[in-house]
């Protein structure tokens, strides 16, 4: 299921504070999970630290998300800048969904003109990514490869 | 107009007779359909298990041609030709009309080009069943920027292309269970991008001789259900007459022109199974006629 966070930006907090803020929630929600380590979390988003505090600054991260995605956690996390930020609604305890995940992936933006940076920075770290995630269904039947019957493809084929 | 109402119809399709109808109504070159068919299989066995990257594949066919071809029917009736080898056997077909997204209101266009397709096209589809979304007449919404000129066209409408290219270049990396068939008259009026984004441009071609024979045919034995004497008639050489006058015809106008046949004379008004092969040529001949004015009038 498709989840999302917004995180109160500017003026509220600082662009450092903000991405610190992301990281707890990142890293609170990937601790759930005992095949995982919060650590490795955290040091994904040191990682991506830079790019991120750039991504708040100028405002990307208000129409461009992150994503975290950890097992049934398919979670979007932006943020609210501007008189917005000053009455946004936080969530900040860990997405649910986590506990039986055995992997995670940090999708990062990369709107214009970051795409390059964000992808040097992707590539600096195996929890990151700088792919659009596929989305919650879409990985479901990935993982299944279900969309096609292919023994009625097969059939239809030896019937020819 | 809502973007909501911008969806015509958003309907769950099984492999029934009534829509296997459409797909088998339209009288094109097999290798037509089975190329239509075989680019939706190919983009849901694909996409979902290789990225986007590698594959490059957007989930776009458009079909384009001549007016009356079938283009419309035949991607409406994609779903259904789908649904037999799908898992579950279902296919869901969401009908787009493109021209209610456009809007006189300044960004209006784009913000509701964004919204159809990157979210609310996407969340109508959230249960990830195979999806085909039609998009009729797709040159009214993806302009081709190089061709209008912004003295003559609002900014809205080279930012609405702008719109439609990014959903496209979303959908295509996150919902690979999603299938975008585009028609369209006018590939010239398409911006380039659009068409470079398409995994398949289709020509549905005007009917040949033997399509058209077979369109009349066809029509005439439908009706025989009705009124048995046109029986004769539809197995006639007067339709290979028919046929042969026709050529040219686009199939649309070849299935009419057996009512027009019928409506020239009150006789067969009242009694459809006194059609003659002269009522048919003659009607035909009328058709053909208004169709080379209207040419010479364009």
């Amino acid at each position: 299921m498709l989840r999302s966070r917004t995180i109160a930006a500017a003026p509220v907090r600082s662009a450092s504070v903000t991405w610190q803020v992301i990281t707890d929630l990142v890293a609170d929600t990937v601790a759930a999970s005992a095949a995982l380590a919060r650590s490795d979390a955290e040091q994904a988003m040191e990682v991506a630290a830079p790019i991120g505090r750039m991504l708040i600054a100028g405002g990307h991260l208000d129409r461009c998300p992150l994503t975290l995605v950890a097992g049934l956690v398919h979670c979007e996390i932006g943020t609210v800048s501007g008189t917005a930020a000053l009455s946004a609604e936080e969530n900040l305890s860990p997405i649910p969904g986590a506990a039986s995940a055995t992997t995670f992936t940090i999708h990062l933006p990369a709107p214009d003109p970051f795409a390059v940076v964000v992808a040097e920075v992707a590539a600096g770290h195996p929890r990151l990514s700088d792919v659009l995630p596929l989305a919650p269904e879409a990985r479901s039947a990935a993982g299944t490869g279900s969309l096609v019957d292919m023994n009625a493809l097969r059939k239809e084929v030896a019937g020819r | 107009m809502k973007v909501q109402e911008c969806v015509v119809a958003d309907q769950v399709i099984r492999d029934m007779p009534e829509e296997r109808a459409l797909w088998e109504a339209i009288v094109v070159p097999s290798e037509v359909k089975e190329r239509i068919r075989n680019h939706g299989l190919l983009s849901m066995i694909v996409r979902p298990q290789v990225p986007f990257a590698v594959t490059g594949l957007h989930g776009l066919c458009t079909l384009y041609g001549p007016p009356g071809t079938g283009k419309t029917t035949l991607a409406r009736g994609l779903p259904a030709e789908l649904a037999k080898f799908v898992s579950g056997g279902e296919v869901r077909r969401i009908e787009i009309n493109p021209h209610g997204l456009m809007s006189a209101e300044h960004g209006q266009s784009q913000q509701r080009v964004s919204e159809l397709l990157a979210e609310h096209v996407p969340a109508l589809a959230a249960d990830g069943r195979p999806t085909v979304v039609v998009l009729d007449e797709i040159e009214s919404m993806a302009v081709a920027r190089s061709e209008a000129s912004l003295a003559a066209n609002p900014a809205d409408v080279h930012r609405a292309t702008d719109a439609v290219l990014t959903a496209l270049d979303d959908n295509a990396r996150r919902h690979p269970h999603l299938f975008f068939v585009a028609t369209s008259n006018f590939t010239s009026a398409l911006d380039g991008a659009f068409l470079s984004r398409s995994d398949a441009a289709i020509l549905v071609p005007l009917p040949t001789r033997e399509a058209l024979r077979e369109i009349i045919a066809s029509t005439l034995v439908a009706l025989a259900d009705a009124f048995p004497g046109l029986r004769d008639l539809a197995g006639s050489p007067d339709v290979d007459q028919a046929a042969d006058m026709a050529v040219g015809m686009d199939g649309r106008r070849a299935r009419k022109v057996v009512f027009e046949a019928l409506s020239r004379r009150l006789e067969t008004v009242l009694d459809p199974a006194q059609l003659t092969g002269q009522d048919l040529a003659v009607a035909v001949a009328a058709a053909i006629e208004i169709g080379s004015s209207d040419t010479q009038g364009a």
